[in-house]
């Protein structure tokens, strides 16, 4: 008893430091004072809106179009060609984190804390972070140079395909929960949770 | 019957009220993460195959990219089929838009254009062979990026039906 007694105390602790560095970034984030510009020009948030859309597009035609042609779509697009397209890729993901930067520092009628809390928002960025790590492993296993030199009409090496459909899995899973942010209540209420999100 | 009545009844089918009202999962929130991820294929793809065409990456063959059609297209009729179901449970209040219509204006010349360009510029011989794309389908591939790009912004914007109005200065 008395073990278990420390240790949720220790929970406790901890999960209180979290709630203080989440609303300290919060502030932070507020700090900035993008929320002002939000409100002041009606059209800022849609613009961006429009901008994230356009580029998550632009993610999926490139990057999404790599995962396609290694998994065996269209198979005679010689790889190394289209990977020539990534760069457009990484530029596109960046109007998207730069996008995404907005709205949460920008949130109007909240804090950013309404972000930073929302258990969509969390396992959105989750499955960013994954995808980091899966291109991660796709170029530092070889995988990269091995698609690479996949010859047109040629399959590519299992190992690679199996990246190339966790990335689409991974990027579908985040257009997902993106659209979730909005309505984390019917998220919560699938996973059978109901009031705060557990730290 | 008038025309409000008759999307009266379709807002008031079982479909309808299911995805707008059901707490599920499945109905409003899956159905417009479908519509955001067939979006992403289509208009992704084709923006691919339009930069091509417009001389990026001129070391990948256009016949290649032939094979990228059938998803572009299973993109789009996955946001025909998920856009109809969406539409269904708003149908009054989206048609009362001006902006819903220039949305789907946008989408019938961007699905006509990608039909044009898989059965007449992809079906071009001489391109195919030279790798070179001549001028006039240089204008579809121009298109299919002006198109996407409109029928994308003026989708987003119908979540804002005050604010056209109020940029023009009309209306409150």
């Amino acid at each position: 008893m008395r073990t278990s007694h420390s240790v949720s105390d220790l929970d406790l602790a901890i999960a209180g430091n979290r709630e203080l560095s989440l609303e300290a970034s919060s502030n932070w984030l507020a700090s900035l004072g993008l929320a002002h510009y939000m409100n002041e020009y009606g059209w800022l948030w849609p613009l961006c809106e429009v901008l994230h859309f356009g580029s998550m597009a632009l993610l999926v035609g490139t990057i999404g179009a790599m995962d396609l042609r290694i998994l065996g779509l269209a198979k005679s697009i010689p790889i190394a060609a289209l990977e020539r397209f990534v760069p457009l890729g990484i530029a596109a993901f960046a109007v998207n984190v730069a996008t995404g930067f907005a709205f949460v520092a920008g949130n109007v009628g909240g804090p950013p804390l309404d972000y930073l809390s929302n258990l969509s928002f969390r396992l959105k960025m989750l499955l960013i972070v994954a995808a980091g790590f899966n291109v991660l492993a796709f170029y530092v296993f070889g995988l990269a140079r091995g698609a690479a030199a996949t010859q047109p009409g040629e399959h590519a090496h299992p190992a690679a395909k199996v990246i190339a459909a966790l990335s689409i899995v991974i990027w579908i899973g985040v257009i997902c929960f993106g659209r979730l942010i909005m309505y984390n209540d019917v998220l919560l209420e699938a996973l059978g949770i109901s009031g705060p999100i557990p730290q | 019957m008038t025309i409000q009545q008759f999307l009266e009844s379709v807002e008031a089918t079982g479909i309808a009220t299911w995805v707008r009202e059901s707490p599920s999962y499945f109905a409003y929130v899956f159905i417009t993460s479908c519509h955001a991820i067939g979006l992403a294929v289509v208009v992704g793809l084709n923006t691919t195959v339009a930069l091509r065409m417009l001389g990026a990456v001129k070391s990948l063959p256009l016949a290649s990219m032939r094979g990228l059609f059938p998803a572009m297209w299973a993109g789009f009729w996955l946001n025909v089929a998920s856009g109809v179901l969406l539409l269904m449970a708003n149908a009054k209040g989206m048609l009362e838009l001006p902006i819903f219509y220039f949305k789907i204006a946008f989408i019938v010349l961007g699905a006509l254009n990608l039909r044009y360009l898989q059965k007449r510029v992809f079906t071009n011989e001489t391109m195919l062979a030279t790798n070179t794309v001549d001028s006039p389908a240089r204008r579809n591939a121009w298109l299919a990026i002006f198109f996407w790009g409109g029928a994308l912004t003026c989708g987003r914007l119908t979540a804002y039906p005050t604010l056209i109005s109020q940029l023009l200065g009309i209306g409150s």
